[in-house]
């Protein structure tokens, strides 16, 4: 709908463009640039110092993924040892194992966390009547609010073998001990639990759909379903696709409170991912330097994904976070 | 000409347009059977999140054993306030019910004040440098110095123990800046900008006056992410803050919820103590939650204003 | 125009100039603690670990005792279990130690920051009350032994508490109503259980009974698995001893509890009970909440029959007058008595590493005066149980009562509220006598049954003793094997327990478990390494 039309040769407050004239220095095209958006550097400078203070400034400590611990030191004054770390976890015997759940766990719930929000903002956009879609809108958020501790407690509650709501059609061993039935125990209680959270901004973006196009393709004789998918589906596709790129980049994680309250010895071969993994090392071996080099190699990876998710996103559909 | 479009897009903007309105529209009657499709799904879901939400209600009511044991199914069991009571004799709760509201009001506007211009100015396509600093901010999602770093940094800045560490740290997150600058890239129409430009209006002028009043969805929306953020935040008052009174309700929650669970290295603790742990699990829920669900009525009344682009295409 | 966009560039150049200034000037931030009160007495810094803070340290009746025995002033933090835990790794990297630390800080801590914790060894003469203490209790010393030098400082809450940490019970009451004997060996034992699944022993015409209810299989506390002692392999499940990693000792060699031949009878038992409907199928599944449901109820009428815990008062709650120890059983009735063993865990539930002084002090005399006045013997007392006289009386010879009264205060049953309680850094010694000391009494009392099987032990060979603490580099190795291992072998042994198939799967499992990858026994080496430096001292 938005068309991206910027043209050069429109006048710009603060001074007029000529398009033709000779390429000049790196200087002068530095005033000429600040002179014609120095507005726009105020807007972001507050940004951009926050973001340098508070999480470039600390970024430093990523190099402990390299070095040897020695307290004595300071932080990172230990000795350079590499790749060590890294080696050494590709080399755990764990590694394939817990790689395997987390990529099984995150996909699972990043695909369904992904479609399930957008399927909701397109039904709660049906409901006429306004009190009835405040009412819809309020109960599917508030789930957001629960604890993880005490969604763990409820799972474990309702799947409880025998005495369950859900648990007693499924057997004697609940399927909270049951490897094969973790993941989805795992993603359908997260789409649960954010869906209607996550489709608040797909109604921000609904909102802002053009009445006068729904009269239009009424006027045409459009279906509801027609609707549906020529007028507000284009309307909310670039949210979406900017959300699906920024999900690509969690294609490692699996955050760490949920999965590790739901660990027991039974589906533990199926629940240890990275971050438990990281979290145990941690605390029984007081490991940074080897906890950093694992959190490391998950957040390259995770930026991978990005990075090629914003590529292709860019080349298909000309959407893209940078 | 100029002055116009400002003038429709302010009016557009006090206009309370109707929502998705169905006006003179005949329903066909395949139209019924997906309004039934519609309703159903629509039920099936409001049922599927309302059960688990009732539990939670019941279950801060009932008693712990009860609970535990799958007695509590529809309704509570062996009422007692013994969770409620917990939180409420302690004296700090109040305490913490108003930092959590001065840290969350500040912290929200402090929030919008720098997320929202960044925004806008990234969303200018003409704007050569936004690539490179959408990627920096990219970055940050992902590449981070972890705690001791970070705890070493606020050290020197001596924020340590101060409500500006619940406030200033996380006055910009890179997905609220992306999610924000998405909007203004799509739903602000280019054709705006182009007419505040032979206005003579600067980018200020425009950001302003036209693009903030069009805009109230998003800053809607990065407000409540932010408000949400910071009234659930717990970490930052459990790892930087050791004064008490500094702290904001969560962790006065979580304070009295550890209190009242076992709390001896050795095994030592009344099993009653336990119990009253157990339900206060769900009070707590209810008590750190109930605040926000004020917050839906103003989002709803911030969606219905949106943008109307033919008022300016034509 | 052209001058407002001028200023506006200056306007910019002159804002980032201001930001890039205010950093500076923002770091040179910095905490700066006074060492000396206004009225000229030094300030001691003191940060203690503790949860409950109803009533404050600085508030209590002790600290002012303290701050006459030292002719200072003490300034007291307090900090959850929680929040310490998420700041300890910062706060040390940051150099930030208090003067004094409470129950902050242990071995592993020492070894990574030699530096930051003083060496008491050098300021024995100032510390008399220390020196007797390690004077009477060995042990106590040992624990904290480096060579010679001592960088933490023990506690030791008394006599009250030399018991085993892990007890079973089982339902007098139900044994009594349906006729039956106390069982002595597992066989018994599975009889009695069958019995209390048919035979309605509560009474209350519902199958509701729980023959036997056990927690999550592990090395902890509480732990199943103490059924290995029946076999005659000694456990010591508390704290952070070889046995809480899986290890034990037999005939001068260490060995591995998930490679025992003992350990496949024992999962094969629960196996068994189990798939008789003897343990609840959602054992491994159900959280702490569910477990307490059941062993409690409404306080009215039981629903556990037999169980493992702490003290049957913490374990049954209001129905605790049912249960009675069981005492420690046979693997089966052939077995000669004195092969029964029990957990071995006094020591780990006697004593504690508490105390740690920074080096960098600045009041050392002080610091040295308050930690002397520590371990005297009111002192300990009133650490732990509360300020005389307001909750504590003080009877003479070396008799105190606690008034339960107001020192049991919002429903718990210690004093955790108005005293440091197992916070404390003291010495009990044993010419000290508790009276209503609630939670030893009737640990103690559980205790009684299983004295015997604890004579049994030979502490010499059959237990890898606490107070060995292996290097950093060890402790690194042993923890990333630990976590493969546990991961593995863990799962195998519930999945035994909850499906059956011990006696099938018990090669394979052996196989894999000792494959080179998994490191059980670089494990093995290096605790072997350790004890015999230990025994050959």
């Amino acid at each position: 709908m938005a068309t991206h039309m910027q043209s050069a040769s429109v006048a710009v407050p603060g001074g007029s463009v000529s398009s033709n004239r000779p390429k000049p220095g790196f200087m002068s095209r530095l005033a000429y640039h600040l002179q014609r958006y120095w507005q726009l550097w105020i807007l972001v400078a507050p940004g951009l110092i926050f973001m340098f203070l508070f999480a470039y400034v600390p970024m430093w400590g990523i190099q402990l993924a390299f070095r040897e611990f020695e307290p004595s030191k300071g932080l990172t004054g230990g000795d350079w040892v590499g790749f060590k770390y890294f080696i050494q976890f590709f080399q755990s015997p764990l590694f394939g194992q817990i790689m395997w759940n987390t990529v099984r766990i995150s996909l699972w719930t990043l695909v369904m966390g992904f479609i399930f929000p957008i399927i909701l903002a397109l039904l709660i956009n049906q409901i006429g009547s306004k009190k009835v879609k405040g009412f819809v809108q309020t109960v599917t958020y508030m789930p957001h609010f629960i604890s993880v501790v005490v969604i763990v407690s409820m799972l474990n509650i309702f799947l409880s073998p025998g005495s369950g709501i859900i648990g007693r059609f499924f057997g004697d061993t609940s399927l909270m001990g049951n490897s094969g039935a973790i993941t989805a125990v795992y993603w359908i209680s997260e789409v649960w639990q954010h869906c209607g959270w996550n489709c608040i901004i797909y109604l921000a973006a609904l909102s802002g759909v053009d009445t006068s196009l729904y009269e239009a393709a009424k006027m045409d004789g459009a279906s509801r379903l027609q609707l549906i998918r020529y007028v507000d589906l284009p309307a909310i596709m670039p949210t979406c696709t900017i959300l699906l790129i920024m999900q690509m980049g969690s294609v490692l994680n699996v955050g760490f409170d949920k999965i590790y309250l739901m660990q027991n010895t039974l589906n533990q071969t199926a629940t240890e991912v990275i971050s438990t993994y990281t979290y145990k090392i941690g605390i029984l071996g007081g490991q940074f330097e080897y906890s950093t080099a694992i959190g490391l190699f998950n957040t390259v990876i995770n930026f991978l994904f990005l990075m090629i998710a914003n590529g292709i996103s860019k080349k298909v559909n000309d959407a893209s976070i940078f | 000409m100029s002055n116009a479009t400002v003038a429709v897009a302010a009016k557009v903007n006090k206009d309370d347009i109707p929502f998705n309105p169905k006006v003179h529209y005949k329903k066909k009657p395949s139209d019924w059977v997906i309004d039934i499709i519609i309703w159903l799904l629509l039920a099936f879901v409001v049922i599927a999140v309302l059960y688990p939400l009732w539990f939670v209600i019941i279950s801060s009511f009932s008693s712990p054993n009860a609970v535990a044991s799958g007695d509590v199914t529809f309704l509570p069991k062996d009422i007692t306030l013994a969770g409620y009571e917990a939180v409420f004799k302690n004296d700090q709760i109040w305490n913490g019910y108003l930092n959590t509201i001065i840290y969350t009001v500040l912290g929200t506007i402090v929030n919008l004040v720098v997320t929202i211009p960044c925004a806008f100015a990234l969303s200018r396509a003409e704007f050569k440098a936004r690539r490179v600093i959408m990627f920096l901010f990219t970055v940050t999602m992902f590449f981070s110095g972890g705690l001791v770093p970070t705890y070493l940094l606020y050290q020197q800045l001596d924020i340590l123990n101060t409500p500006l560490v619940f406030i200033l740290p996380g006055a910009i997150s890179a997905y609220n800046v992306i999610v924000a600058r998405t909007f203004f890239e799509t739903s602000i129409p280019e054709e705006l900008h182009d007419a505040a430009q032979i206005d003579g209006m600067s980018y200020f002028g425009y950001f302003f006056r036209i693009v903030i009043p069009l805009s109230s969805a998003i800053i809607a929306v990065i407000g409540l992410y932010c408000f949400v953020a910071h009234w659930n935040d717990y970490m930052t008052g459990l790892i930087y803050v050791t004064d008490t009174n500094k702290w904001p309700l969560q962790n006065v929650l979580q304070q009295i919820l550890i209190v009242n669970a076992s709390s001896s290295q050795s095994a030592a603790s009344a099993s009653d103590q336990q119990q009253i742990a157990d339900q206060l699990k769900f009070a707590i829920i209810i008590i750190s939650t109930l605040p926000l669900l004020v917050l839906y009525p103003f989002l709803q009344k911030y969606f219905n204003k949106g943008v109307m682009l033919g008022a300016v295409k034509g | 125009m052209r001058h407002s966009s001028l200023r506006g560039v200056k306007l910019a150049v002159a804002a980032v100039a201001a930001a890039a200034m205010m950093m500076p000037l923002a770091a040179c931030g910095g905490d700066d603690h006074p060492a000396t009160a206004d009225d000229g007495k030094p300030i001691v810094y003191i940060t203690v670990r503790r949860n409950v803070t109803d009533v404050h340290v600085k508030d209590m009746p002790f600290t002012q005792e303290l701050e006459a025995a030292c002719d200072c002033h003490i300034e007291w933090e307090e900090i959850t279990d929680n929040a310490w835990g998420q700041q300890k790794s910062a706060k040390m990297v940051a150099g930030d130690f208090p003067d004094v630390g409470l129950s902050l800080f242990d071995l592993n801590d020492v070894s990574q920051y030699p530096d930051s914790f003083l060496d008491f060894s050098e300021y024995m003469d100032q510390l008399p009350n220390v020196k007797k203490f390690f004077e009477d209790r060995p042990t106590a010393e040992k624990m904290v032994n480096d060579d010679g030098h001592y960088y933490l400082l023990p506690s030791d809450r008394g006599k009250g508490y030399r018991v085993s940490a892990t007890h079973m019970f089982i339902n007098q009451t139900w044994l009594d109503n349906l006729g039956l004997e106390m069982p002595t060996t597992w066989d018994e034992l599975e009889q009695v259980l069958i019995a209390f699944k048919n035979e309605d022993p509560n009474g209350n015409g519902e199958a509701d009974e729980i023959p036997m209810n056990i927690r999550d299989l592990g090395f902890g506390l509480w732990s199943p698995l103490v059924l290995l002692n029946s076999t005659g392999i000694v456990t010591n499940f508390m704290g952070n001893s070889a046995s809480t990693q899986g290890y034990y000792v037999e005939d001068g060699e260490v060995k591995s509890y998930y490679a025992a031949d003992e350990m496949k009878d024992v999962i094969a038992f629960y196996s068994k009970l189990m798939s008789e409907g003897l343990i609840p199928k959602d054992t491994f599944t159900r959280d702490d909440s569910q477990y307490a449901s059941q062993t409690q109820n409404d306080g009215k009428t039981a629903l556990t029959g037999v169980s493992i815990g702490w003290s049957s008062a913490n374990e049954y709650g209001d129905l605790v007058d049912q249960y009675v120890t069981l005492p420690p059983l046979k693997q089966s009735a052939d077995m000669p008595d004195e092969d029964v063993k029990w957990d071995y865990s006094m020591d780990a539930t006697e004593f504690a590493y508490v105390l740690s002084v920074n080096p960098d002090a600045v009041n050392m005399d002080a610091v040295m005066k308050v930690i002397n006045a520590m371990y005297g013997e009111k002192l300990s007392v009133e650490g732990y149980f509360g300020s005389i006289p307001d909750y504590v009386s003080d009877d003479g010879n070396g008799q105190y009562t606690i008034d339960t009264e107001k020192a049991y205060v919002n429903g718990r049953k210690d004093t955790a509220v108005i005293a440091l309680q197992d916070r404390f850094a003291g010495y009990i010694p044993d010419s000290v006598t508790m009276i209503n000391d609630t939670n030893a009494d009737e640990v103690t009392a559980s205790d009684e049954a299983c004295r015997d099987a604890l004579a049994n032990v030979d502490a010499e060979k059959e237990v890898i003793p606490i107070w060995i603490h292996p290097t950093q580099e060890d402790n690194e190795t042993l923890a990333n094997n630990r976590t493969a291992i546990d991961n593995f072998a863990m799962n195998q042994l519930s999945t035994f327990v909850q499906n059956g198939g011990v006696e099938e799967g018990w090669d394979n499992y052996l196989q894999q478990l000792t494959a080179e990858s998994l490191g059980l026994q670089e494990n093995i080496d290096i605790w072997q390494k350790y004890y015999d430096e230990a025994v050959g001292q």
